[in-house]
Order: structure tokens, then sequence, then C-alpha cells
């Protein structure tokens, strides 16, 4: 102890009263401060408040009041952003083949995330996998950066040049682009036709619903696809219609679907049925309650049996002709149980055969669906393409009577049977044009390719359905020389207006309203929102716990579809007749369909190949083979055994006059009869990641009746002896008889529950734990997935990629089983006809099908935690299992003791580009673009380190600070992973299992967590592998069948 | 000596203690041998490629083994604990044996512990090798750092594993190096040069072979004799505590640390034959590594292998017993599985193939040794393989189930570690006394009677007839009479 004592000054030796003041302070008093201090009784807390809340307020104040003129990435940072800081706005995906209402994140002025739009009403919660996706495209590094003619340089100039000139020669224009639903782009071509009545625009999908509308205007007189509207039937009944995976709009469909499939309460009687009869394995198939395996070439004839039957229970006009029989008598029970529902039941079709779709129009008018669960009157604007006109501008391309050739972000070449003819076709034109964001198979046959801007870039507006708008905003300003459609089409009309002022000007807008549209980014949003800046989440959150202050939540709190009804018609007189020459036709196809059968279809993760060049995508597994970056040939079990099929065999396919090898997948569930290949795969013109995937497909679509046909009759499968290692992320099919996942029926539901609930308790008290009991003190983040709404779509696993950084490590690494997913889906092939202990490892020929998400657990007591040398990872107060990626030293040993093996490493430097060219961490100087992708608010992975899902720990900070400014507690919908925030059916919950607000602690079981001792649980929640004791923050909600029988489905 | 008529020699051929001296120091201080060299070169390609192979790995990753998602551990660990239970002989036989007052162990003492040290520098490699990012593997020790209270986990068997192994090696090098200090002395004082005997003469600490020298290094004999005796049972049991302490089944199981005690005697036993086999036969040192060495090896390997054999059984009991499907699939996979080629060759290695042993007539023939030896050392490594591959690949959430298929990289790694141990083996046999000088010369027989006639009789005859050999009768009969305990010249 110092004894002396020594003075900083006199003052201080004097005991100055002014000195004493100053001296308790923690810093010296800055003049300036001290100044405002004196003047304005103000502090340095003070000034920190003013400083937040001006730059909170000028940021509010900002979006809501300053119409955005021009959007321009940062050079220098203005003072008054703050780069950490995101922003959402609305904006809307629609490629041609799938809408989405989108919100969009943007961090530092570039978009890096897609999110739902919780304010539609057409798809009020989540993504596909596909929009999530999207974003990637806009920092593609092989994107079309400036006009070209031929591989030389072009000018936008020079080519509005072309365009006035064939215009003024009054040249025969033709313009090739998938259905139009932008009500502006419809206007200025309509204007342009004013201008030239030469001009004539071909809209042309893909994925092609030419049955659909023409079935429509047969039977109603109205050329369109209507608005099907899955959450209002309680019976539906699916023939070779993925309307949950790629049919019209499966994000819609899967938020309507799910709404009648997920259940909170003790009662599985709001479950509605589903039926579905396909040929090739769905992921709806898979769903639904039955899945009957059906040839598809006696789709029409079940149909007409099936309407038949309806027609004598309901006393309806039957069709001439017997029809057909399906497995085990089923289409009988089916049209009981249809006529049961009558007013609720709808029956779709995926066939783009028009005679089929005209039967399954009778039928739904027989039912009454059209009066209730499908919608002519607010129809569908996503499918407006015709198959006739399509092969119509081939013959006219070909007869050279063409003067300008448009396309636009179409590649007929590629997607259309005709193929390689459009690239022949196209060069006879005069002149081509082609407005394309990458090149493709067809843009490359083009005298000029035109840089078209990413969606992201360009403003717009859609018409999904009519009635509903949807913005499509800009989150940047075009990154290269590019223009949108719209710009084209306004400088080729010498409209000088801004684009968007345009748009307001044609939906005649008031700046209220305007400001309004663009907050929510759709019209009749479900939410009013007041103010732009669109958190939309957050405004709704507000009024939901407003009104439903004490109630227990419930689903259909969160999604309120108030989405107008307008209805249908009446049979046209005159179908009758195409009627009876409909049943005639599927007769005919019936008695004419022998022998193998090929399918093929749209893929979740590919769609149309339009997004091929998306490796986020390519390493998206195939949610049945669970295969990634290539496509193969679904052959089914019996014709497996038959020929000595093993999956990896390469098969010789020969559909029609075209001939592919391919891998063989043997897959459960396809039917014995037919075998399918995935379209998008096999692009040739593409971006890197989407080179040398797979076949492509399309060459082996038929044109029947002028429509694309998707099921093509006289396949055959020869084995060439060759073998190819497909990338497959799981192996092992069947569950072992582990209770890993839990399903039963409606029927037996009380009945399983309590003899699950019994096992339960004997385990909970004969098995002890180790480790003591820990208070819970704070947030406890937990996670409830419905398994009854999963459906294996995906789109959580893009999410997860784009929010985490994920790396994408191709083929070969995934082959070796390296994939880096946080989150999978595991399939699971049920045998439910033998017994639980069956070591069985080969599934059924006709399984069910259950979809698993698996991401980390957050084990309460992880075994991972206790086995790290170096505590690298650890548990937080929150109940989060924390990976400490600098600690980390890589013993693998927590992967190895992860009983759910979901932990990843990362065994080489993923940021390499030369090995790791396709994925967004890696970069190199040149070709950088790809890592503007990535999310700063996650760490890149060092080489070495293990990583795995961390419920998004940055989204929590986050929820957690929103709240915190806000001064009030935290809501649910504030901490969303990005897995649930992407799924499109809402079976993902998350939340605190502490806090009675959050919907997910009514989800838990009952003594699961120490903190939720003596709650009352949800008896139908259930963890895997509970029997380990390590407590999972997880709950999986046992999935329910509507179905009697707990065997499977009547086989084939 | 006491002089039983019925306890075999344990040392043969009538030696002198000079001629011990000779027989074995000659070879260090002359020009290496045809067969050493070439040894010296098979083994030096196999550490070079090793080098290359390990060289890779860290250069490029982890990536380049054959591991994945499901099985982030094979070959890396299986040749960890390999090389550790190999390591558990040479102690087993210097310190256990040595309490239990087994004279037989001195003539293989030397080599089997020389095989230990070398054995867990080959082990030591891999827990460094298979780390993700193995320039921080200096964390794994409890240092003291600026980062507050960061500091190891001392709940995770891996922290353990390294207390054990570096213990384990400390104590064994010095126990190893303790014993070669007389000898060190031996080969000095027969050093030509001054440069080989200075280092000698540095290696032995200036070893006088003064009667305190003596005492002092009796009591040091022990008392590590005594500080490794227990290691022998704790560092497997430790090894076997990264599998047993997890939650895999397959690894969570309470027999391993016996099993895995029992496994390494046996594996270390099957290597101590391979190598005293050869060494024997081409070192010429028959007369010191005699047939009944070789035999009591064989029967500690028939018991060994039987209590493993007794292991094996046990787990398949317990996981029928246990009634839980995950472990009763775990086995049956392990013998029926994709993998169940790997189980069977173990079984046949390990419990079929020593049951030969009961035979005298296989225990004394040499080849038949070193090849069942051989199978020991093949069914002991896919004994670790077994466990450690066929309990991960098909663990408890079926839809990760994987399988594994290993690099060349990692089949170089191995390799490499074996010119690791051979190379470093065979630079033992040259520069170092393979037989422990001062050990065999006091179980040589020299007081009894029959001994001393015989002895002198053929030595006598020896210079009679051979005049020319360097060394006479009397010198070598003086040495004979002197106390085994002083040391020689």
């Amino acid at each position: 102890m110092q004894e002396k004592k020594y003075w900083g000054s006199l003052e201080e030796r004097n005991n100055d009263p002014e000195y004493l003041k100053e001296a308790k302070k923690e810093f010296a008093t800055d003049p300036f401060l001290q100044e405002m201090d004196e003047n304005t009784a103000s502090n340095r807390r003070g000034f920190l408040k003013i400083l937040g809340f001006s730059v909170g307020a000028t940021a509010t104040l900002a979006a809501c009041q300053t119409p955005v003129k021009y959007i321009l990435p940062y050079v220098n940072q203005p003072e008054t952003t703050k780069g950490s800081i995101t922003d959402f706005y609305a904006s809307t995906f629609y490629d041609g083949t799938e809408y989405g209402a989108i919100l969009v994140r943007s961090r530092d002025g570039r978009p890096i995330k897609i999110e739902g739009n919780p304010s539609s009403m057409i798809t009020p919660q989540g993504t596909s996998a596909r929009s999530q996706a999207s974003v990637y495209g806009i920092y593609d590094s092989k994107r079309l950066r400036e006009p070209k003619k031929g591989t030389a340089k072009a000018d936008w100039k020079e080519i509005d040049n072309l365009v006035k000139q064939a215009n003024a020669s009054g040249k025969s224009v033709r313009v090739l682009a998938h259905s139009i639903t932008s009500p502006a782009t419809k206007a200025l071509l309509a204007q342009w036709k004013e201008k030239n009545e030469n001009v004539k625009v071909v809209q042309y999908d893909s994925l092609s619903a030419h049955g659909i509308l023409e079935a429509h205007e047969k039977s109603f007189g109205k050329r369109v696809v209507p608005a099907y509207r899955f959450d209002r039937a309680e019976m539906i009944v699916g023939f070779n219609c993925d309307f949950l995976g790629s049919w019209l709009s499966p994000t819609e469909f899967t938020a309507q679907w799910s709404k009648k499939r997920k259940f909170t309460g003790d009662d599985p009687s709001i479950v509605s049925r589903h039926v579905q009869f396909e040929s090739n394995v769905t992921i709806t198939g898979a769903a639904a309650d039955e899945r009957i395996p059906i040839k598809p070439s006696h789709e029409g004839a079940l149909l007409l049996k099936l309407h038949n039957l309806i027609a004598s229970m309901t006393g309806g006009e039957s069709l001439p002709g017997q029809g057909m029989e399906s497995a085990g008598n089923y289409i009988n029970v089916v049209a009981n149980e249809l006529v049961a529902n009558k007013g609720k039941a709808l029956v779709v079709s995926g066939s783009n055969d028009v005679n089929v779709q005209l039967i399954v129009n009778a039928i739904n008018v027989l039912l009454g669906a059209y009066d209730n669960t499908i919608d002519i009157g607010n129809h569908s604007n996503l499918r407006q393409g015709s198959d006739t006109e399509a092969e119509a501008l081939l013959q006219e391309l070909n007869n050279g009577s063409v003067g300008l050739f448009i396309l636009v972000n179409s590649n007929p070449a590629y997607t259309h049977p005709a193929g390689k003819a459009w690239t022949d076709a196209i060069k006879k034109a005069q002149t081509s044009l082609a407005l394309v964001t990458t090149e493709n198979e067809t843009s490359t046959a083009c005298q000029y390719q035109l840089a078209m801007s990413h969606y992201l870039e360009a403003w717009d507006v859609h018409e999904p359905y009519k009635g509903s708008l949807s913005i499509q905003q800009p989150l940047i300003a075009p990154l290269f020389n590019t223009r949108s459609l719209n710009e084209c089409l306004m400088a080729w009309l010498e409209d000088t207006r801004k684009p968007n002022d345009m748009i307001r000007e044609l939906l005649d807008m008031n700046e209220s309203a305007w400001i309004s549209f663009l907050g929510s980014g759709v019209t009749g949003a479900s939410v009013k929102i007041e103010k732009e800046g669109t958190k939309a989440e957050e405004k709704k959150e507000e009024t939901k716990t407003d009104s439903t202050a004490k109630a227990e939540p419930k689903v259909d709190a969160v999604i309120t579809l108030s989405r107008p009804f307008a209805g249908g018609g009446e049979l046209a007189k005159e179908c009758r007749e195409c009627l009876n020459q409909a049943a005639n036709a599927v007769q005919t196809k019936a008695g004419s369909g022998k022998g193998l059968e090929a399918v093929l279809y749209a893929s979740v993760a590919l769609g149309d190949g339009s997004l091929a060049h998306i490796p986020w995508l390519q390493e998206l597994p195939d949610p049945l083979a669970r295969t990634t970056w290539d496509n193969f040939v679904a052959v089914p079990v019996k014709l497996a055994k038959e020929k000595g099929i093993k999956t990896n065999d390469v098969l010789k396919v020969t559909v029609g006059k075209t001939t592919v090898e391919l891998p063989a997948f043997v897959m459960p569930g396809q039917q014995a009869e037919t075998i399918a290949i995935a379209l998008g795969y096999g692009r040739t013109v593409v971006g890197d990641a989407g080179m040398d995937c797979g076949k492509n497909a399309f060459p082996m679509l038929s044109l029947e009746n002028g429509a694309v046909q998707y099921a093509v009759s006289g396949a055959s499968v020869d084995k060439t002896g060759a073998t190819y290692k497909l990338a497959r992320v799981q192996t092992q099919g069947t569950t072992m008889g582990r209770d890993v996942i839990r399903e039963t029926t409606k029927e037996g539901y009380g009945k399983y529950i309590k003899e699950y609930q019994d096992q339960r308790n004997h385990l909970l008290t004969h098995l002890v734990s180790l480790y003591p009991e820990r208070p819970q003190i704070g947030h406890r983040w937990v996670m409830a997935i419905d398994l009854n709404a999963c459906t294996g779509c995906g789109a959580c696993v893009v999410a997860c990629n784009a929010e985490n950084n994920v790396a994408v490590v191709g083929r070969d690494e995934v082959r070796r089983g390296r994939e880096m997913h946080w989150i999978r889906i595991d399939r699971y092939y049920s045998d439910t006809t033998k017994e639980k202990k069956d070591w069985n490892e080969d599934p059924e020929e006709y399984p069910d099908i259950t979809f698993q998400p698996m991401l980390c657990q957050h084990c309460g007591d992880a075994p991972c935690e206790n086995v790290c040398p170096v505590l690298a990872t650890v548990h937080s107060s929150e109940g989060l299992n924390q990976q400490a990626y600098n600690r980390c030293f890589g013993t693998r040993y927590c992967a190895n003791n992860c009983p759910y093996k979901v932990r990843r490493f990362n065994w080489f430097d993923y940021t390499n580009k030369d090995k790791f060219m396709y994925s967004p961490t890696s970069s190199d100087e040149i070709n950088g673009l790809e890592r503007f992708v990535l999310n700063p608010d996650v760490t890149i992975r060092a080489r070495g380190v293990m990583e795995k899902c961390s419920f998004c720990a940055q989204r929590l900070q986050a929820g957690k600070l929103e709240a915190k400014k806000a001064g009030r507690l935290l809501h649910e919908s504030d901490v969303k992973p990005a897995c649930a925030q992407a799924c499109p059916s809402g079976a993902i919950y998350f939340g605190d299992v502490m806090d009675d607000n959050h919907q997910v602690a009514h989800l838990w079981p009952k003594d699961s967590l120490v903190t939720r001792e003596g709650k009352k649980g949800y008896d139908r929640a259930f963890h895997v592998i509970e029997e380990l004791k390590t407590r999972p923050s997880i709950a999986y909600l046992v999935r329910v069948r509507n179905r009697k029988e707990t065997k499977g489905s009547p086989k084939a | 000596m006491y002089d039983s008529p019925i306890r075999e020699l344990l040392i043969t051929g009538k030696k002198t203690y000079t001629q011990v001296t000779t027989d074995i120091v000659n070879p260090i201080l002359n020009p290496p041998t045809k067969g050493w060299l070439f040894g010296f070169g098979l083994a030096s390609i196999a550490l070079a490629l090793g080098l290359y192979c390990m060289t890779y790995t860290l250069f490029v990753g982890i990536g380049s083994w054959g591991l994945n998602k499901t099985v982030g551990w094979a070959f890396d660990i299986t040749n960890f604990v390999f090389w550790v239970g190999i390591g558990h002989a040479g102690t087993l036989i210097s310190a256990i044996l040595l309490l239990f007052r087994q004279k037989w162990r001195t003539g293989v003492n030397r080599a089997a512990e020389a095989m230990t040290i070398f054995a867990v520098i080959c082990a030591a490699l891999f827990p460094g090798l298979h780390m993700g990012r193995p320039w921080l593997a200096y964390w794994i020790f409890p240092l003291p750092n600026y980062h507050g209270p960061l500091w190891i986990n001392f709940n995770s068997p891996l922290a353990w594993d390294v207390f054990a192994i570096s213990t384990y090696f400390s104590v064994s090098l010095l126990f190893w190096y303790s014993g070669l200090i007389p000898d060190f002395g031996t080969v000095r004082d027969r050093a030509k040069t001054k440069l080989v005997k200075n280092i000698y003469n540095g290696l032995s600490f200036g070893w006088v072979g003064s009667a305190k020298n003596w005492v002092r290094f009796e009591a040091l004999s022990l008392i590590l004799a005594g500080v490794s005796t227990p290691l022998v049972l704790s560092v497997h049991t430790i090894v076997s505590m990264d599998f047993a302490t997890s939650v895999i089944p397959g690894w969570h199981t309470t027999i391993f640390p016996p099993y895995f005690v029992a496994g390494a005697i046996f594996s270390g036993f099957g290597m101590v034959l391979t190598l005293m086999t050869v060494v024997r036969s081409v070192m010429k040192l028959q007369d010191y590594i005699t047939i009944g060495h070789i035999e009591a090896m064989c029967k500690v390997v028939v018991a060994t292998g039987m209590m493993v054999g007794l292991a094996y059984g046990t787990e398949f009991f317990i996981a029928f017993y246990s009634g839980s499907d995950y472990e009763m699939y775990t086995f049956f996979n392990r013998a029926f599985g994709p993998y169940g080629w790997s189980y069977w060759i173990m079984v046949s290695c390990n419990v079929i193939s020593p049951q030969l042993f009961w035979f005298k007539k296989i225990r004394q023939n040499m080849v038949l040794v070193f090849i069942i030896s051989i199978f020991v050392n093949i069914g002991m490594w896919f004994e670790r393989f077994v466990i450690i591959v066929t309990s991960l690949h098909r663990d408890l959430v079926p839809s990760s189930w994987f399988m594994y298929t290993p690099t060349f990289i990692e089949f170089g790694i191995f390799i490499g570690t074996l010119g690791v141990f051979f190379t470093a083996f065979f630079l033992f046999c040259k520069f170092f006394p393979v037989i422990a000088i001062a050990e065999v010369k006091s179980v040589m027989r020299s007081s009894s009677d029959t001994y001393r006639t015989d002895h002198i009789k053929e030595s006598q005859l020896e210079e009679a007839f051979n005049p020319a050999k360097g060394y006479g009768t009397v010198g070598g009969a003086a040495t004979a009479y002197k106390s085994p305990e002083e040391p020689q010249p």
C-alpha cells in the first residue's frame, strides 16, 4: 500500500469542487459536447439517442415519401446509411414456370436473399427452391453483359434502329416469349401492334398448359387456366399432377394444400383427403394419403370411368364408353368419396392432352368444383402459351417469311420437342434478336443477343391472377449494359418515360396507393401497410397479437387468405359433342397403351432448365432419388428385377426417335410399365455449373393434336454394361424399422398417440441422463416441424445455402458424401406391410414415402459438445449448440458422435476457385462476381473446420435487437430462420419455448426440456432418437395420413 | 546362477561374456551388411511415400482422404489405435515381466521397447495429421493463453488421449534409454575411432560401470518399471474411451477398456514376434532370441487372442441381450453388412489363426510363426477398422448411411508409417545394441559346474585349434568368472 499520495494537479490537491465533479466522469469532456451539455441539457447518451432517432427517422421518412427514381450501388457510402442494416424490398419472381411474391433482402445496396412475401394472398408463405436460387443469377459471371452481334460487341442504338426500320417497312415481326403476366408489357406490345399490324406475339410455355387452356376454351368458352383453390377443397384427387412440385404454381398450391394438411390440435379431422394417381413418383404423390400407380396412357380412361361413376351417382349425364378400372378398384372408392364431398372436391390432372382435360372439367362440373374450388373468374395468367401457335411460328420461320424475330427469355431450341429445328428456322429470319439474361441454345442462333436485365434490376408489374397485381421492383441498378423487355419496348416505341413512371401511369395509382403498393408488393395485401419499408411481417404480427391476445395461436392466425373467389361457369352447350369425342379418344389411347411408357417431368430443382446454371439448384438433391447434378432414368422396381438393372447402370433409353444414355435409378413407387426422366438437364449453352449435367429429355416429348405430351408410349431401355455413379446424398431408403419418423392414419390417430405416449413415458422414467438439469433463464429456441405439411420441395435447403453461405462442392464431392447442406430432407420409404423390426434395406415396389427435414437438433445435452477437445462447440444460454469456427481445429469427433449426422466438415478450402468453381464461396480475381451473393452476416468457413446449422444465429440476434430497440417483448415473427421463412407450406415453426405467446411452445412434447416441465405437452410431437437423451431442440409432429387402413395403398 | 537341470537355457550357443559383447557390439561398429542396406532402403522408400502423402494432406486438406459426412474417422484413427496397440508389448515385456522376474525377457526386451517407442511415434503422427487444421494442433495442450478462460475440454476423451499417450511415450522412452546406458558404455569401450567413442560416451552419459552406477541403474529400472506398469493398462483404456464415451452403437460399450488392453497386448506381441523372427535370423541372434523366447511369446499370443475372441463374443451377446435395436443391427451389420468381409478377416486372423500355437511344432517353426504373427498384425489392424468404420457408416439415422472407400493418399500414409517404423527400427538395429548386453549376461549360466567344465573345455579347444582368434581362453575364462554385475571390458 502506498502511503504517499500523488496529485495530478493543484485542483486535486485542494479538493476543488469543479475538479471533483469532473473526476467522477469516465471520459474527459469534449468542449463541443460540454457546450452541448450546457446549452441543450443533453449528454452523450442523449446525443446518441438523437443520432439513432434521426438515422432511423431519415431512413423511414426517406423510404416513405421519396419515390425512388434511381437506385445506384454506392461507390462512396453516404453517411446516412448504415452498411450493416438490412433492408427488404418487395418484388416478384416469375420465370415463365412459376410465380412468387417475394421480399428481397438488400445489404449495402445489393440484393442477397429472397424471402417469401407474407403480404401476398397468392403465395402467402415461403418461396420455391427456384425463386430462392434466382438471386444468384444477378451475380452470374457468365451473364450476358452487353448486346452482342454474333460474338462481337453491339450497340443498343444499332438494335433500336434495326427494330425501327423493321417497323417502318412493315415487316412481319414475331415475338416469342413465355407467358406474359405483365400488364405493362402487354400494354406496350399492344401499342406496338397499333403502330405495326404485322407484329405478332407468340406465347410459348416450356412447361405447357395448352391442354387446360384449350379444354377450358371448349368447355367454358374461356381460354384460361383457372385458379385452383386447394385451400377450399376437402377432397383432392390428382392425376399425374405434381401441383406441389412443378405444376403451374407450386409455391401457391403448397400453401393452399398445407392449410388443410397441418394441424396443431389433438383432432386430426381437419386433415383433408388427397388421393394421387400417378406414374412417376412426385413429391405430390409422396404427400398424398393414397398413391395409386397408373400408366399415363390409362389416365384418360380412368378419368372417364370416374366421370361416369360420379355421373351415375349425381344424376349427371354419362359419357360413352366404360373407361378403365384402376388398381384395387380404387376409382370406385374415390368416386364415392368425391361425391360425398361434393362442393368441396377438386380433381386435377397434369395432362397436356385436351381430351383428358375436357373430362376433368366435366368431372369438376359434376362435383360443383367450379363454384367452390376452381375459380375461372379470377383466372390464372401464369400459363397462356399455345403449343399450336409455337408450332405455327416454327413453320413461319422455316418459310422465311419472318422479317424480324425477337426471342424474349425463352429457349425453344432446348425446350421444344422440335429442338434443333428452331435454330435452323431462326437463321431463316431476316433479322433475329434474342433478349436473354444468359446465352442459351436458341439465343446463340440469333444474329443479335441483347443483354437482358435480371429481374431484380428492372421495373415491372405482374398480374399472376386476374385482379391481383404484384410489383417487380429493382433492387440495384443494372450491373451491366442491359435492358429489360419493357425498356426495350419503350425504346422501340420512343417512349421516354421512366419504366416505373410508365407502370404507375398504367396502373393509375395515386401517390399513397403507389407507395403502399411498393411497400406490400401486392395489391389486396392481406395486411395493410401504412408505411413503406416493407417490414410487412412485423406489421402483421402486431395486428395478429392484438386480435388474438389471449387465445392460443393458431396456424390460421398467421396466414389470412382472404383471396377473392369469383366462381366459374356451366359447361358450354356444344361441349357435349367434344366431350363424347374426348371419351372415345381416351378409350382408344388406353387401348393402345401397351408396353413401356416414358414420363418426362419437370424436376423440383430445375423445372424447365432455365436456371440450370445456378449451382445451388444443381446441388439441390432430387427429393425422391436424392441425386444431384444429373438426371437419370427412374426405373420401376419390377422392371429392374426383370432386366437386372441396378442403380447407376447406364441405360440406353429410346423414346420415339430420341435415344439417350442415362444412368438408371431404381425408383420404388414408379409404375411397373413406365420409366421417367427429368427435364431441364443436358443444357449445352449455359453457364458453367449447368454444363455436362445429365441429358436433355425435351426431344423425347411428342406433339399430339398440336399439344406437347409429357408422357410418351413406345419407350425401351437396354443395359449398356457401363455404369455411371450418380451423386447421391442418401443411399439408404428405409427406416430399418427405427422410429426416426412416426406416422399414423387419421383413423388410428388416437390409438397411435396413446401407444406412443405410453412408450415415451416408459422411456422417460426408465432411462436416466448423466447430465445435471440446468435451470433455463431467458430464451430457449426450439423448432417444430410438421411432417404432415413437409412436401420435400427443398426450398429450405436453398434458402439455407443462400443465408448461410454454404459451399457448393460439386458432383464428385457429393459422390464422396461431402455435400455441405446444413439442412437436408431425408426421404424414407416406409414399409407398412412389413414387421417393424425387419431390417429390410430394400423398399417395396410401391412404398409410402415420407420426408423429414433434418438439421442440427441443438440438443440440450449434445453428444458433440463433450467430445470436442478444444471446446469449439459449446452450448449457449439460449439452448443453441454453437460452433466456434475459429476455435475448431477439425478432429471431426463431434461429427462422428452426432446421432443425426448433421455436422458438415470443410474437407477442402471451398474458397478455392480452381477446385470449386461453382461455389459462391470461391472466388478468383476475374470472376469474383458470384461472391456478391454472400451474406455478410455469416462467416465463410475455413478449410478444416466443422460447420452446421446455427438456427440462423445472425437472424436471432437481429430479431432480438429489433425487439430491444422497439422496447417490447420478442415476437415469434422477429426470429425466423431462413428455412422456416422459405417453407411454402409453413411446416416449420420456430420460436422461444419459454414464451407461451410463441406457437411453437404449444407444439412441444411434454417433459422434453427441463424448462417445460409441468407444462401440458403436445402429444403429437416427438423427438428423433429420444432414447439417447440428447434432448433435442427440434420436435417433429407425427404424420397423419387420411386413410383407413394402416397398410399401404392398393398396388398396381 | 543356479543351474537347473529342467529349465531350458535362456542363452544358447555356449557363449562367453566376451562373445556376447562381441556378437552385439561388432555389428554396430562394423559397416552395414547388404541385408541391412536392402531393408533400410525399402523402409526409406516407404517413408518417402508416406512423407509425400502426408505433405499432400497438409497442403490440400483432409478431403484428399476418403472420409465423408458419415464416416469422419477411418484409416487415420485405425492406424492410430493400431500403432498404439503395437506399442504395448515393449513396456509389458520390460516392465511387467521385470516385476514378475521373468528372466527370459532379457533377450527381447530391448528390441521390444524400441518397437514401442517407434510405434508410439507412428501413432502420434495421426492425431496431428487427421486434424482439419494441424497447424493449430498445440491447442490440444492446456497451455496458458491470453484468451481468458479458453482452455481445453477436460471432458473430451481426445484430451485424455493426449495425456495418456504423451505420458506413456515419455516413460517408455526413459525406460528404454536408461536401459541402454550401460550398453552404450560397452560400445564406447569397444569403439575404435575417437568420434564414435565420443558419441557413445555422450549417449552413455559417461557411464563408468562403478558399483554406484549400477546401484542407481538398478533402482531406476525398478522405479520406471513400477511407473510404466499401470501405464500399460491405462493407455489403451483411455484410447478405448475415444469410442466408449460416444453415443454411437458399436462404440458405446463398457467392455472396451479391458478388451482394448487385451487386444493391444495381443497386437504388440504379434508385432514383436514378426520382428524377432526376422531379426534373430537376419542378425544371427538365434542364441539370444531362442526358440524358447518365441514359444513364450506364442503362448502370450494364444492367451490374449482368446481374450480378444471372448470380447468379440461378449459384444455380440450384449448386443442381443440389450434389446436395443441399434446395437443389434450394428453387430449384425458388422458381420453381415457391406463391410462383413473385414469382420471375418478380423475373426479369422485374431481368433482362429493363433489357435495353431497350441501345437508345439508350429510354435517352433519360425516360418509358420512369422506367417501367423503377420496374420495377427493384419487381424488387429482390421479390428480397429471394423470398430471404427462399420460402426460409423451405418449409425443411428439410416438416411445418412454411407460407404467409405480409402484413397491412395490414405494407403500412402499407412505405408508411410510402416516406413517410419521400419526405418527407425533399422537404424536402431544398426546403431544401438539390439540385445540388452548387461541384462543378458545376468541370465547366462556362468556358475554351475557343468557349464564351467563344458565351457572351458571348448574354449581351450578353440584356442588350441584356432590361435588366430583374437581373444584367448584365459581372457574368456577370466571374464566368465567375474561377477555379472561388473562391467565388461
